[in-house]
């Protein structure tokens, strides 16, 4: 039942792995091409090919074999969208400069009490947070954009993330830096601290 | 933990925050993807039962098909054979008990040994 020292995913496993993750995957999806059905059809796709390629591949490599196919899914979307009309390129490339200078940071608070607050006033209060956040993530270039959500909100290492993007661990380091710096200074500039 | 990882994190509350309240036509939709998904997962053969069998079945019965085909016409001869002379003696047999009873004379003279003695006395002084 083994191959190498990692178990093969069963149906359950799968099943679990992809309940996990494509809730994250369609808002990835839609943070590149912002557009709901286009994002589910991208989620959808690259669950059929992560089931139908590597279905029977170790539990452990699921993650990083299902970011690598829905990053190349939705660059594919980008092609495709670059033949049909090239004015919609131009629109995602539209995102600001890094702006290395800048050390936002620094003017970070940090309150251990930023999570889901449990009243309404909170609640929108998080909704409209969640909102701002999303659009500053919107805005990053891709490749800054893959690395950041790999990293933090997938929780993978750099090895993995590296892996999954086809690019060094040090491109992966300096995308994460250059995404956090950006958000760091858009979120400030909206006066907005976490 | 630095302040970019520490910074990092605290957006993923805020992100994680985004997929608990998800819009539930959506949720739905990806279910339904996720169920379409896991009908086309790939499996490993060896991970099922009656696909081991079947290699078992191809590989090992298949494979000495030969040597097993030879086995099964060397035990039908033998059983036949066995058979054939079984018929034979028994059809001897017969032949035997029909000429005896067909005599003149009485079979249980043949079991007396005044009478086998003058048979083989007779049948020398013939030669």
């Amino acid at each position: 039942m083994t191959r190498g020292l990692s178990p093969l995913a069963s149906r359950t496993e799968l099943s679990d792995f992809l309940a996990e993750v494509e809730r994250r995957a369609f808002k990835q999806a839609l943070y590149a091409v912002r557009d709901e059905d286009v994002a589910l059809d991208i989620v959808q796709d690259a669950m059929m090919k992560l089931a139908e390629k590597y279905g029977d591949k170790p539990v452990t490599e699921l993650p990083m074999l299902f970011q690598r196919i829905l990053q190349n899914t939705i660059r594919d979307f980008y092609r495709r969208q670059k033949v049909r009309s090239t004015w919609t390129t131009l629109f995602s490339s539209l995102t600001p400069a890094d702006d290395e200078d800048a050390d936002p940071l620094e003017t970070l608070q940090h309150e251990e009490g930023s999570k889901v607050r449990q009243t309404p006033q909170g609640f929108l209060e998080q909704s409209q947070l969640l909102g701002l956040i999303e659009k500053e993530i919107e805005k990053l270039p891709p490749r800054q954009r893959e690395a950041f959500l790999m990293r933090y909100w997938e929780e993978m290492d750099i090895a993995e993330t590296a892996a999954a993007m086809g690019c060094s661990e040090g491109s992966v380091k300096t995308h994460c830096s250059r995404a956090t710096h950006t958000l760091a200074a858009a979120l400030k500039a909206k006066g907005v601290t976490l | 933990m630095d302040q970019e990882t520490e910074f990092g994190y605290k957006l993923r509350q805020v992100l994680n925050h985004g997929t608990e309240n998800f819009d539930r036509d959506i949720a739905k939709r990806l279910h339904a993807a996720r169920q379409e998904a896991l009908g086309h997962q790939r499996v490993a053969v060896r991970g099922m039962q009656l696909a081991g069998a079947g290699h078992f079945f191809a590989d090992v019965v298949l494979g000495h098909s030969r040597v097993i085909l030879a086995a099964v016409a060397l035990l039908i001869g033998a059983t036949g054979s066995y058979i054939w002379n079984e018929f034979e003696q028994a059809a001897e047999n017969e032949e035997i008990d029909s000429a005896l009873l067909s005599d003149d004379l009485p079979p249980a003279a043949y079991l007396d040994h005044g009478f086998r003695a003058w048979l083989e006395r007779s049948s020398h002084s013939s030669q």
